[in-house]
């Protein structure tokens, strides 16, 4: 097998048992890998109904074809289960180097069953795999993990998986981290390896991937990178990194700001990538494996209440959730908050909105002093903040353990209207850092998104008409310019679809989505280096095709654990709280939504009704295995 | 003919992403392999620190008087150290004498590697790129900073690989 390592590794924690399978040559050219093969495994070893947190969950790691080559921004890696944030199918992918080392151990996927009697980790060193006790790593955060892991090991250069505190205390949004600072953050993939008692997974690799056809495949690196290297969104991110646009954002009035009670806030610019640099915050630049993009960042906090914080980050998502989101624009605040949940273990996502739900309902008397232990949750306070996140990782506390089950279930739990401002959508995940009431195409790639109201399963970002490129995208999928301005419902569903098929395309090789028309939407130049790495011939079009059919097992998944057509929706605010003056007031009006649904599921061939896909729709892309399951459990529509 | 080029390696630029790594054992063994490749990356990771370690070809060539089987010579046309492959044992002496981290002994095969400039046009400066923490240059114009990396490159290896 050229590109792939051609291994499956299975641990169960359980019984103690260790196995390795071959990665089936079919399942490859199926799925391509990751987050592709990672649904399927999922799809065929779990049972419908698995509470998240049980042994039977399982928790895949997945990396792809591309992984541990010099195709660049191949670095990536995925991990599925049942969420622990919404009880349904949950992928979450990260960056950083853990992904190439497994590969170089020689596995494509890495399998946790079970569930261990006490804290474990594992050490994996290409062929040998060991179950190694970690009493004496439970407890301690992200960093103190990977250097007692580093010195028990007396290996520098291992690679680690790991969960933090949050993990370990199956907060609901807990992240798996790598490499200490990137993280797999959504869903709580993180609680799901806590459940296991599985505190790292170190990993170790000294064997060669090959591929098919070496010198085609120098030729498209080179090309490739070279058209990376001059895009101004390259250096964009190179130079201020995913939270450079936090600024740009708030002046255009679309920064989610105060629990997305506002899109603008004074002085953004002290949350915004271009600060970090002028202010000597950004310490260094820092790449995932075989990325010449390098977006990570390396800040630290040097004077002040805060010095001697330093943390990888902060991504734009961080800035947002844990600034504008919760009212706060001082630089070393933030930076401290985005370390503390770096460590911690957590989503920094879902943390920020948790902590703005409960801002707000303590401003409206919802929480009282007594739901609080005291905590004065004012928008804009950053002692509190800083008190509230290691009390959420910890289930510290009245108003630690209410929060650490994300705004879904705190809202439930505390009634009185308040889940009319947490952010999330039926599915429960809570919502990232894009104001969808004026930009329709990621309001509805938001709410069908599988795992819930995020950008990571589709990105629709032509449709903001940024620059030349999208705007030609955007023509080339809908017929006309005009449509790429995200005030239109017209097209949203094929913008959507095209970008879903290039999402799970890309996330399914190993790629990086930050690469635009380099590779994220260019499915030709995606099968070009596909065929050179596995010698197995593909064009755009069958990549484009995968893509479909790994989205649409996603959502059988879903289907199966009892989801219909109501699970896609947005946050109540979303869809009921008009927006900004600048935009009209806009929202996402549930007959706007039902519009886009309407034709999202018709161009799927799904049910317009539940929204689940058709038998045609499956067949038509090899999932008959699939529909005839659905059919057995009455939810194939007629 | 001795190369009028060097390599000039700054680690402040270097971002990990160990791109160049895989370039190199891609050139010299058709695979990617981070274990069978003239350069290596030494990481901090809590600190996201990276540094390449890379032959310099420096004068000194402490890993030459190492070897106890004389297996490492400079070739005096081109300046660079090169291994003999049938007499080295693997040892890891050079590696261990080195202060830029400039040796990798593959172990598969015990056998040091050492960087040949990739027969004049290195693989790790071309893919380098928009960092540029490794450049290829014309030596009149770079020895002077040269130097300077040089020493701060040693230092901040040293550090890091204290105690390891």
């Amino acid at each position: 097998m050229f590109a792939w390592a051609g291994s499956i590794l299975h641990v169960d924690l359980t019984k103690e048992k260790i196995w390795k399978e071959p990665l089936s040559a079919e399942l490859a050219s199926k799925f391509l890998g990751s987050r592709g093969i990672n649904a399927k495994l999922l799809w065929d070893q779990v049972k419908p109904g698995t509470n998240p947190l049980s042994p039977e969950n399982l928790l895949i790691f997945g990396t792809g074809p591309l992984t541990g080559t010099t195709a660049p921004c191949s670095g990536r890696a995925t991990v599925t289960c049942i969420g622990a944030e919404t009880n349904l199918y949950n992928k979450t992918s990260m960056g950083g180097h853990w992904g190439a080392e497994l590969k170089f151990a020689g596995y494509d996927h890495l399998i946790i069953h079970g569930r261990a009697r006490n804290p474990v980790y594992l050490s994996i060193k290409d062929e040998s795999t060991e179950i190694r006790n970690a009493e004496h790593l439970w407890g301690l955060d992200v960093r103190a993990t990977d250097e007692t892991i580093k010195i028990d090991l007396g290996d520098r250069d291992t690679k680690i998986s790991c969960i933090g505190p949050a993990g370990e205390n199956l907060v609901r949004f807990a992240a798996v981290m790598n490499s200490i600072y990137h993280a797999a953050a959504r869903g709580g993939a993180g609680a799901v390896m806590g459940s296991k008692k599985l505190k790292a997974v170190a990993v170790r690799g000294t064997n060669p991937i090959q591929v098919n056809d070496s010198e085609k495949f120098n030729e498209l690196v080179t090309g490739s990178r070279k058209q990376l290297s001059v895009s101004a969104n390259t250096m964009r991110l190179y130079n201020y990194g995913t939270v450079g646009s936090l600024e740009y954002w708030s002046y255009t009035y679309d920064l989610p700001t105060k629990n997305f009670i506002e899109d603008h806030i004074e002085s953004a610019h002290h949350i915004s990538g271009k600060w970090l640099v002028e202010a000597g915050y950004l310490k260094r630049r820092d790449g995932c494996f075989s990325c010449p993009i390098s977006c990570h960042r390396y800040s630290t906090v040097d004077s002040g209440q805060y010095r001697g914080s330093f943390s990888g980050g902060p991504e734009y998502e961080s800035g947002c959730s844990l600034g504008s989101g919760v009212g706060i624009t001082s630089t070393d605040v933030l930076l401290r908050a985005n370390e503390l949940c770096n460590i911690m273990g957590l989503d920094t996502i879902s943390t920020g909105n948790a902590v703005q739900w409960a801002m707000e309902s303590y401003e409206r008397g919802v929480l009282t002093q007594g739901d609080t232990d005291g905590l004065k949750l004012i928008f804009g306070n950053g002692d509190v903040l800083l008190t509230a996140i290691p009390l959420i990782a910890h289930r510290d506390r009245k108003i630690g353990n209410l929060l650490a089950d994300g705004v879904k279930r705190a809202a439930e739990k505390t009634g009185k209207d308040s889940w009319k401002w947490a952010m999330c959508n039926s599915k429960g995940l809570g919502q990232a850092g894009t104001d969808t009431r004026w930009t329709k195409g990621y309001a509805l790639s938001f709410a069908v998104n599988p795992r819930g109201p995020d950008h990571l399963h589709s990105q629709v970002i032509g449709e903001y008409g940024g620059s030349p490129e999208a705007v030609e995208l955007i023509e080339k999928i809908t017929g006309d310019a005009k449509w790429a301005s995200p005030k239109y419902t017209e097209y949203r569903p094929e913008i959507v679809r095209f970008y879903e098929d290039c999402y799970a395309a890309t996330d399914a090789l190993g790629f990086c989505t930050f690469t635009g028309n380099a590779i994220h939407t260019n499915p030709e130049f995606m099968a070009a280096i596909f065929s050179a790495a596995t010698g197995i011939r593909i064009d755009g079009n069958d990549i484009k095709h995968i893509g479909r059919r790994i989205l649409t097992l996603e959502k059988c998944f879903n289907v199966r654990e009892g989801a219909d057509r109501r699970l896609d929706d947005l946050p109540w605010r979303m869809m009921y709280e008009p927006g900004s003056q600048r935009h009209e007031y806009a929202r996402n009006s549930p007959e706007e939504l039902e519009t886009m649904l309407d034709r999202y599921y018709s161009l799927h061939g799904w049910d317009t009704r539940t929204s689940w896909p058709r038998k045609e729709a499956l067949e038509m892309l090899g999932l008959s295995d699939i529909a005839e399951e659905l059919r057995r459990i009455n939810r194939l529509p007629e | 003919m001795p190369s009028n080029k060097v390599l000039l390696v700054n680690s402040d630029s270097c971002t990990g992403c160990m791109s160049c790594v895989m370039a190199c054992a891609m050139f010299h063994e058709e695979v990617f392999d981070q274990t069978r490749s003239r350069i290596k990356i030494v990481k901090d990771e809590a600190r996201c620190l990276a540094v390449p370690g890379i032959c310099e070809q420096c004068e000194e060539s402490p890993c030459i008087g190492s070897c106890p089987v004389d297996a490492i010579q400079r070739n005096v046309e081109t300046g660079l150290i090169e291994v003999d492959r049938e007499t080295c044992t693997g040892c890891g002496a050079c590696e261990k004498a080195c202060s830029y981290s400039g040796v990798t002994v593959y172990n598969k095969e015990r056998i040091a590697l050492i960087c040949d400039l990739c027969n004049g046009d290195p693989k790790c400066a071309e893919i380098c790129v928009p960092q540029r923490a490794i450049q290829y240059v014309p030596d009149r114009e770079s020895m002077t900073s040269k130097r300077a990396l040089l020493t701060k490159r040693a230092e901040l290896l040293a550090s890091m690989l204290e105690g390891r």
